[in-house]
C-alpha cells in the first residue's frame, strides 16, 4: 500500500488481513510499514552465516587460517534467519556442555571488531533476537 | 575437534534444522479484505517494484501473493503468505501486468526464492507483525526499489492511499489477470479497533484503511455493488 500514487509512491503498508463480509463495514488491515525499519534494516545487513564460520574456526587450529575465517566470515552475506540463530543457541548450549565454550566468545569478539567496520554488530542482531525469546 | 564431536554438531543442527521447519497454521478467520472499485494500472508497469508470487512446481502459473523490491535482491512481503509456502516452490515475477501472458512476452523477471525471513514477533493468532523479507537467487536487473516509509508521517488517518494487486474483481468470479489498484483512505487505530472491537486487537504495528464512505458496500450478496476482494495485494 503507497500514498502519493501518481507521483512520488513512498511505501506506507503490507496487506495483511481483514474480517470477511459482515454486517458492518470492516476496514483492511495492513502492517505498518514505517514500525519495520529496524527489522526490514537487519534482514538486508550483511552479515555472515555463523554457524558455518564457527565450525570451521573450531575445526582449525593454525592462528593464521582461523585469521582468515574471521575475515572472511565478515564480509560473507548473511539473512539474519530465525533458523541460523536457532541453530546457533543450540551450539552454544552443547559447547557449554563440552567446555569449550570459552572459544566462542572470543570468536564473537573478533567478528564484532570487524563488524563495526561494516557498520553492523551481530551481537546486537543476536541480543535483539535473545530478548525475543 | 574430534571427528566425533564434529558428527555430534552436524546431527544437532540437523534436529534443529528440522524443528525450525515446521508450519505454522495460517491467521484462524477470513484474512481477504474487501474493497470497492479497483481499475486497471496504466500505464502498464508503472510501479516498476511491485512483484507477483507464485508457486506451481516449474510452471509456478499461480499468483498467491504481491511483494515490493526493497532492494535488487531482497521482496518484502506478508509473514502470511510465506508460513506454509515451501520456497523451493515459489517464484518472485517483477515487470509484469498481464499475468496471463508469459513472463517473457513482458519482459518480466522470475527469480527462485533462496530464504524468507519472517519477523521474529510474527503472531499467528493475531496476526501482528506480519511482514516477511524473502531473498531471491540472482539481482534483479534495472530495477528501481520502493520507498519505504520510515518515519510514520506518511500514514496519518485521511490520508489517501493505494494498493495494488491481481485479486478477485467480482464475487466468486476469477482474479484478475491484469494488475489492479485501488484508492482507500487512511482510518485511525482507534477508530478501527471499535469497528473490529474484539475480533481483531489492532496493534500499533498495523494499519487499517478502508472506503471513505463505509456503509455496507461490499458485502457478499450485494450482487448490484462491485467488490474486490484483496487476498494477494500489496
Amino acid at each position: 500500500m503507497i500514498v502519493n500514487g501518481d507521483t512520488s509512491p513512498v511505501q506506507v503498508g503490507i496487506v495483511s488481513f481483514g474480517a470477511g463480509c459482515g454486517d458492518r463495514d470492516y476496514p483492511g488491515i495492513y502492517s505498518r510499514v514505517s514500525e519495520f525499519g529496524d527489522f526490514i534494516a537487519a534482514a538486508l545487513a550483511d552479515s555472515i552465516h555463523l554457524f558455518s564460520f564457527l565450525f570451521l574456526f573450531l575445526n582449525n587450529n593454525d592462528n593464521k587460517i582461523k585469521q582468515l575465517i574471521i575475515v572472511l566470515a565478515s564480509n560473507v552475506k548473511m539473512e539474519v534467519h530465525v533458523m541460523t540463530l536457532l541453530i546457533l543457541t543450540n551450539v552454544v548450549v552443547w559447547m557449554v556442555g563440552l567446555e569449550i565454550f570459552v572459544k566462542v566468545p572470543f570468536f564473537f569478539q573478533q567478528i564484532n571488531k570487524i563488524n563495526n567496520k561494516i557498520n553492523i554488530s551481530s551481537q546486537s542482531i543476536i541480543k535483539s533476537w535473545i530478548h525475543s525469546y | 575437534m574430534s571427528p566425533t564431536s564434529g558428527i555430534i554438531l552436524s546431527l544437532l543442527l540437523f534436529s534443529s534444522a528440522c524443528f525450525s521447519l515446521q508450519t505454522k497454521d495460517l491467521p484462524r478467520g477470513n484474512i481477504s479484505p474487501k474493497i470497492v472499485g479497483g481499475v486497471e494500472v496504466n500505464p502498464q508497469f508503472k510501479y516498476p517494484w511491485m512483484t507477483g508470487l507464485f508457486y506451481g512446481g516449474t510452471s509456478a502459473n499461480r499468483q498467491f501473493c504481491g511483494a515490493t523490491v526493497i532492494d535488487s535482491t531482497h521482496i518484502m512481503t506478508a509473514a502470511h503468505c510465506t508460513l506454509g509456502t515451501p520456497k523451493d516452490d515459489v517464484k518472485a515475477q517483477v515487470h509484469r501486468h498481464d499475468i496471463s501472458k508469459t513472463p517473457s512476452s513482458e519482459n518480466g523477471q522470475v527469480r527462485d526464492v533462496i530464504h524468507m525471513i519472517v519477523h521474529p514477533h510474527y503472531d499467528t493468532e493475531w496476526v501482528n507483525n506480519d511482514i516477511a523479507i524473502w531473498t531471491l537467487d540472482s539481482p534483479l536487473t534495472s530495477v528501481t526499489p520502493v520507498t519505504l516509509d520510515t518515519t510514520g508521517n506518511y500514514a496519518s488517518s485521511g490520508t489517501t492511499v493505494r494498493t495494488m494487486g491481481w485479486g478477485t474483481t467480482t464475487e466468486g468470479g476469477n482474479p484478475s489477470t491484469k494488475l489492479l489498484q485501488v484508492d482507500l483512505k487512511v482510518i485511525s487505530n482507534t477508530q478501527c479497533q471499535f469497528d473490529y472491537s474484539f475480533n481483531a486487537n489492532i496493534t500499533g504495528q498495523m494499519l487499517c484503511a478502508g472506503t471513505s464512505t463505509g456503509g455496507k458496500d461490499s458485502c457478499q450478496g450485494d450482487s448490484d455493488k462491485f467488490s474486490l476482494y484483496f487476498l494477494n495485494f500489496i
